[in-house]
């Protein structure tokens, strides 16, 4: 997240404390000048930054660290160590970039500030300068100098990758010991990139208060120069062009050493309006809802009402009317007296049978059966002519029998030549 | 502590909202239920509207069925069975009576006429009729008659 505009960014520099105000900066004796949270950089006084090879996995590499800078005498009292960066290398080994600080300091920086009303976020120096090479672009190696008082941090990295870290001090500010200072960080380049076999085609360039100088290199070394963006600051109403407070107030939270507890506070401090206004508008989309549905709801409930009402009016008219028993008699009464007006007659069906004047046929037996819905009948007889006169006729019979309505189901005709018998069945429906 | 009096009121709103839409959707399922109730006792309606108009086509029927003395009290019914040989004169009558008329309906059951077999040629004993001459035809006429009571 980057730097909440509410908030006042303080800088720590060679025990001096600043405050920057737009574009005045001021020196302040104490943090409890300013009232409101505050974004503090600091060089924490006795800090030592480095980039350092351990043996041992990630998690552990601050305790290494630590014992491996109390057993150089480095630090002669207990140590904290802020890391940056962190990197597994090998199998068991681990690049780490950090800042030492000793521990009566750091918990000043993280307990004592994190005490105050006011929640004061704290960035290392190296922090920042590690923050301006992530944000620089490119994958290639670059340095960044910041120069200050009589000193001048040095870092060089990559995005993905830290080689280098260091401080070079001069012995005042003279000008012999600024321009030795100067060559001090371009050998400590020119050793990183043959140590490190890389090549650092850009060097950002961070100044603060009187150390506002152009690098006196050779003019190879010139045209590596980049100038981050710089500020006007007035200081004792004298204008100072620096470009410290720039980088300063383009850090982002997470970079800070501050307890997660104190960013935690601070996160919930910068969101708490949004979050506030995130939740009257949920709040207020909430209420809308359960208007617009329990409007919804008593619209629902009338044309229950209404539906209800309906159901109570719908009379189930019974049929008044009832069948009696005989319903059913009479019905297969009439039925049959139907039938049986449409069935042939005795006379009519012997009519049929006798119409066709074929005299050489005599029936000898003539059998009728009335079905429910069809006659049945089964005829013999015998047929006195030689078998062609025989054969016609009868087929003449049927013929007519066929077109009066009559299905023939059987028919038998025997021949001995000179007489003929046959024997037919019948049918024919009855409609 | 706004926050939190604002956290408060949401979970408060939530509360409403989730009980006005559980109300709405009660609502809905109650309505549907009620609607299906009215469809169905519609439905019924018109199944008994149709009843009651086929029950009343009926009893108009059979009311003009009484009317018309078309109830199988108002008939009666003489059985018909003769099984006789026959001259072949007498046959044909008997199968001309065997038939409606203005006084009644014949129901036909079933005929058999056989020729005696002397008269087909064949060695036989000669038939009689009732009469004692030579039989043309074995009759045999089931049937009914049936006729209005007067």
């Amino acid at each position: 997240m980057k730097g909440n505009r509410s908030s006042t960014h303080v800088i720590e520099l060679d025990g001096e404390l600043y405050r920057m105000d737009g574009g005045t900066v001021s020196a302040i004796e104490d943090l409890r000048e300013i009232s409101g949270d505050k974004w503090l950089a600091t060089d924490f006084q006795e800090g030592l930054s480095r980039v350092m090879t351990v043996e041992g996995p990630v998690k552990y590499a601050e305790l290494l660290v630590r014992r491996k800078l109390q057993e150089s005498g480095e630090f002669e009292e207990p140590v904290s160590i802020f890391t940056h960066w962190k990197k597994k290398r090998g199998k068991n080994t681990t690049d780490i970039f950090f800042t030492a600080v000793p521990s009566r300091l750091a918990q000043y920086y993280q307990d004592e500030l994190g005490r105050q009303e006011d929640i004061i976020l704290v960035f290392g120096v190296y922090g920042v300068l590690w923050n301006m090479v992530t944000r620089a672009g490119g994958k290639e190696p670059l340095a960044v100098v910041f120069r200050h008082h009589r000193f001048a941090e040095v870092l060089v990295a990559s995005r993905d990758q830290v080689y280098f870290a260091n401080r070079c001090v001069a012995f005042d500010t003279e000008k012999e010991q600024i321009d030795a200072l100067w060559s001090t960080v371009q050998s400590d380049i020119e050793t990183v990139e043959q140590e490190r076999r890389i090549g650092v085609n850009r060097i950002i360039c961070l100044n603060w208060l009187h150390a506002e100088e152009i690098p006196p290199w050779p003019n190879e070394w010139q045209h590596r120069l980049v100038v981050a963006e710089q500020t006007d600051c007035v200081v004792d109403d004298r204008l100072h062009v620096v470009s410290w407070p720039f980088a300063v107030q383009r850090q982002s939270t997470g970079r800070s050493v501050s307890l997660l507890s104190e960013k935690l506070f601070y996160f919930a401090k910068s969101w708490a309006p949004a979050l506030n206004m995130l939740l009257v508008l949920l709040t207020t989309a909430l209420v809308i809802g359960a208007v617009g549905y329990r409007g919804r709801a008593y619209q629902l409930q009338r044309r229950i009402n209404d539906t209800q009402q309906q159901i109570g009016e719908i009379k189930m008219d019974l049929p008044k009317e009832t069948l009696d028993q005989d319903f059913d008699s009479l019905l297969k009464f009439l039925g049959e007296l139907d039938r049986n007006r449409q069935a042939p007659s005795y006379q009519q069906i012997v009519d049929d049978l006798t119409l066709m004047p074929f005299d050489a046929l005599a029936l000898h037996r003539l059998k009728v059966e009335f079905g429910s819905n069809q006659v049945r009948l089964e005829l013999a007889g015998r047929i006195g002519a030689s078998f062609d006169r025989a054969h016609g006729g009868y087929q003449a019979f049927l013929n007519k029998l066929t077109s009066l309505g009559y299905r023939i189901e059987e028919s038998r005709f025997e021949t001995r030549i000179s007489e003929s018998q046959v024997m037919l069945k019948l049918s024919r429906p009855v409609t | 502590m706004f926050t939190v009096l604002l956290a408060v009121v949401l979970c408060a709103s939530a509360y409403g909202f989730l009980s006005a839409y559980a109300l709405k959707t009660i609502r809905q399922e109650q309505l549907a239920a009620r609607q299906n109730h009215l469809r169905l006792l519609n439905r019924q309606r018109l199944e008994l509207a149709r009843q009651a108009a086929a029950l009343n086509q009926a009893a108009r029927f059979v009311a003009r069925a009484q009317e018309l003395g078309l109830q199988r009290n108002d008939w009666a019914f003489y059985d018909v069975n003769v099984q006789a040989p026959l001259e072949y004169e007498a046959a044909q009558e008997i199968i001309a009576q065997c038939s409606d008329s203005s006084a009644a309906y014949f129901w036909p059951l079933s005929l058999e006429l056989k020729v005696p077999e002397q008269q087909q040629g064949k060695t036989a004993a000669p038939s009689q009729t009732a009469m004692g001459g030579p039989a043309d035809v074995q009759l045999m006429v089931k049937g009914r008659f049936v006729a209005r009571q007067r």
